[in-house]
């Protein structure tokens, strides 16, 4: 049990790292040198203002026609994405990790914070799942890893709840944590999970042409 | 019965597509569309493809997945998984049979709106991927019969109609004599060097809606416009090679149309009342010659009649009284954010104008663009069932008479209200224009 928390806190932690980084770099530079080859135009048509107008609509719960119209949809989803970027991120127990070998810390969450963006991620889960399997049109286009991937966010996140509150068990609830937590962050550059990034790519040209070339809202 | 068989079933056999199916080698599928991917697309459509989350909120945007009853199969990203999907996972197992339920998926359920990009929270283009999907069939010649016929009437005659270049002439020729009827001054000026605009339309305009040409005239007339048309190819604007994945062609009728203008020496090009030429003149064909905004300025009726209106140079007599309505067509409006101005001319023409829901970037398209309503009379069955929510929204409005200043939505707009039996005309701007201006009898202009 030791040796496997002392191999998930080092070179698995640091091989996850270095597959999500490393993963999210390459695909990227893969992504603006093909670009450059092949469809060199797509950079004539960009323009700042198009992104920002765009982005900030849909970066802002309810900012676009289909958010507003899918309330609950935008409203889980939103929750989920601004937990899972939160939680990991400014977590009491993750900054202190990082304070221990590498020095330096930052801002925590505290008080009831995690637990609640945490039951929120995990409900968020569930309604993806939920809506997955029930409406026709997004089971028709779903494959196994759709289902999967609201596991592979579950997990972690369930387990950290769980270690963190000291439930029985927890010593394993904690490794597994750690794991499933390193497999996530690795899973996110060959999986879907990479929208996180490519999805900026894509709403940036299509907002400049929309916004510069066709003088029309995207939102 | 397997999904296969249900499309299949539903659509009366297209000689286009079937005949060159025949043919086809599995060898040859490959190699095309290895093709496609390797020359013609790249990073877009890879980012487009593994950027979906699955998470179908393009569906409702889609009148074709509407109309049919949120059949899953006709959501946007349901039909790039039955092409697309399939054709970068199974490349090796590609059949006839796929082919076949790509080009009918491509051709006929899809009509390019692009209403789907605004509902996707990563903005991706399902039209464009589409398109994807018809530049691999054209590559494999499996292209419905009616819309290659217009390819082809594109290729020998570089319109879309079979025009020959007499018949043009001839029919301006006409439409200038009718028109001196009610004002004796008006010229058509052909080929004339160094006018400020040339004027281009669509073929179907000198084949069956010629009073169209006779209209835009009297306008040009009135408002002392210094225009001209051409009398050589180039005078047609219209691409329906854009449509059916015939690059080649468009490149060719784009750059014909352009050559027209600088031949021509105009300041700048008004195109008639159609979307999809729009589309390829100032989007598509245009940057498939290499540039990334048209070497001529062009602009469409819309922009032109609005700054018509707003230089008063030409005024408004009496409003059109009957209750209207506005179709925004997908390529003017997505295409070029032209619902304002079009609402500016119909306040100043007409006293009572109801809006459509949704209506500007988010109004459903007629059904007929994108070339569907090219592919003909095998696919028109279908066109109208696909129309339903189009139908329901246009009688919703209770308006006596849809405007929609593009010939697609003008023709996929007509069949609608026949078909639904709504009690509704429809016309293009120029029909409002025309009716409710002020026009000196004896308009002489400086058409000259
Ligand atoms: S482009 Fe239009 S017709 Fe095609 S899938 Fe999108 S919404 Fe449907
Ligand atoms: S809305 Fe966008 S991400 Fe969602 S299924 Fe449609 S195309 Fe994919």
């Amino acid at each position: 049990m030791h040796n496997l928390y002392i191999l998930a806190t080092g070179p698995l932690l640091y091989l996850s790292f270095a597959l999500f980084f490393g993963g999210m770099f390459i695909q990227i530079l893969f992504l603006v040198i093909e670009t450059y080859r092949k469809e060199r135009f797509m950079f004539s048509f960009l323009s700042l203002s198009s992104v920002l107008m765009s982005v900030a609509h849909w970066l802002f719960p309810f900012g676009s026609t289909v958010m507003r119209r899918e309330k609950t949809l935008t409203l889980m989803g939103f929750g989920f994405h601004i937990g899972l970027f939160i939680l990991p991120v400014f977590l009491f127990d993750h900054v202190l990790l990082i304070y221990e070998s590498w020095g330096v810390y930052w801002l925590t969450l505290s008080g009831m914070v995690p637990d609640v963006l945490s039951v929120f991620v995990l409900s968020a889960c569930v309604y993806f799942l939920f809506r997955r399997s029930t409406k026709p049109e997004i089971r028709y286009i779903s494959t196994p890893i759709d289902y999967l991937i609201p596991l592979l966010v579950i997990f972690p996140v369930a387990t950290g709840l769980w270690a963190s509150h000291r439930l029985p068990g927890y010593p394993i609830a904690h490794i597994t944590h750690i794991l499933s937590g390193e497999l996530l962050l690795s899973a996110i550059p060959f999986t879907r999970l990479s929208h996180m990034v490519l999805g900026f790519f894509t709403r940036v040209y299509t907002s400049s042409e929309f916004g510069r070339t066709r003088a029309a809202h995207d939102w | 019965m397997n999904q296969q068989a249900q499309i299949t079933d539903k659509y009366e056999l297209d000689r286009g597509i079937e005949n060159h199916l025949e043919h086809l080698k599995p060898e040859t599928i490959r190699a095309e569309i290895d093709a496609v991917f390797r020359s013609e697309t790249g990073s877009r459509l890879k980012a487009y493809m593994k950027t979906c989350v699955h998470c179908g909120l393009c569906s409702d945007a889609c009148h074709f997945f509407l109309s049919f009853d949120r059949d899953p199969r006709y959501s946007p990203a349901g039909k790039i998984r039955q092409t697309l999907w399939e054709f970068m996972k199974n490349i090796r197992h590609i059949t006839a049979d796929h082919i076949r339920k790509a080009a009918i998926i491509a051709y006929t359920e899809c009509n390019l709106c692009r209403r789907c990009v605004l509902y996707c929270p990563f903005g991706i283009d399902t039209a464009y991927m589409m398109g994807v999907v018809r530049r691999i069939c054209h590559r494999l010649g499996v292209t419905p019969l009616y819309l290659q016929d217009t390819a082809h009437s594109h290729s020998a005659f570089m319109n879309q109609m079979w025009v020959k270049e007499d018949e043009w002439i001839d029919t301006i020729h006409w439409q200038e004599d009718d028109a001196r009827d009610e004002m004796p001054g008006l010229r058509i000026p052909l080929e004339k060097q160094g006018a400020d605009i040339m004027y281009s339309v669509i073929a179907p305009e000198p084949r069956f809606q010629a009073d169209l040409i006779y209209k835009a005239a009297i306008l040009m007339t009135v408002a002392g416009v210094n225009w001209t048309l051409p009398a050589t190819p180039g005078w047609d604007n219209s691409d329906m090679a854009m449509y059916s994945g015939d690059d080649e062609i468009m490149g060719r009728i784009t750059r014909t149309h352009f050559e027209a203008a600088e031949r021509l020496n105009v300041k700048k090009i008004v195109m008639g009342e159609c979307g999809h030429a729009f589309r390829s003149v100032y989007d598509t064909g245009n940057r498939w010659l290499g540039w990334t905004f048209p070497p001529i300025p062009v602009i469409h009726a819309i922009e032109f009649y609005y700054d018509l209106l707003v230089s008063g140079k030409i005024t408004i007599r009496e409003k059109f009284k009957d209750p209207v309505t506005f179709h925004d067509p997908c390529n003017i409006v997505r295409g070029r954010g032209l619902h304002e101005k079009a609402r500016y001319i119909i306040h100043m023409a007409c006293e009572n104008f109801i809006e459509m829901t949704p209506n500007r970037e988010h109004n459903f398209c007629c059904g007929a663009g994108g070339g569907v309503i090219n592919c003909g009379p095998p696919f028109k069955n279908k066109r109208m069932q696909a129309s339903r929510v189009k139908a329901d929204q246009i009688r919703k409005t209770g308006a006596k008479v849809v405007i929609t200043p593009c010939h697609n939505c003008h023709s996929g707009i007509d069949d609608i209200l026949h078909h639904y039996k709504i009690p509704m005309t429809i016309k293009f701007m120029v029909d409002i224009l025309t009716l409710t201006m002020n026009k000196p009898v004896n308009g002489t202009g400086d058409g000259l």
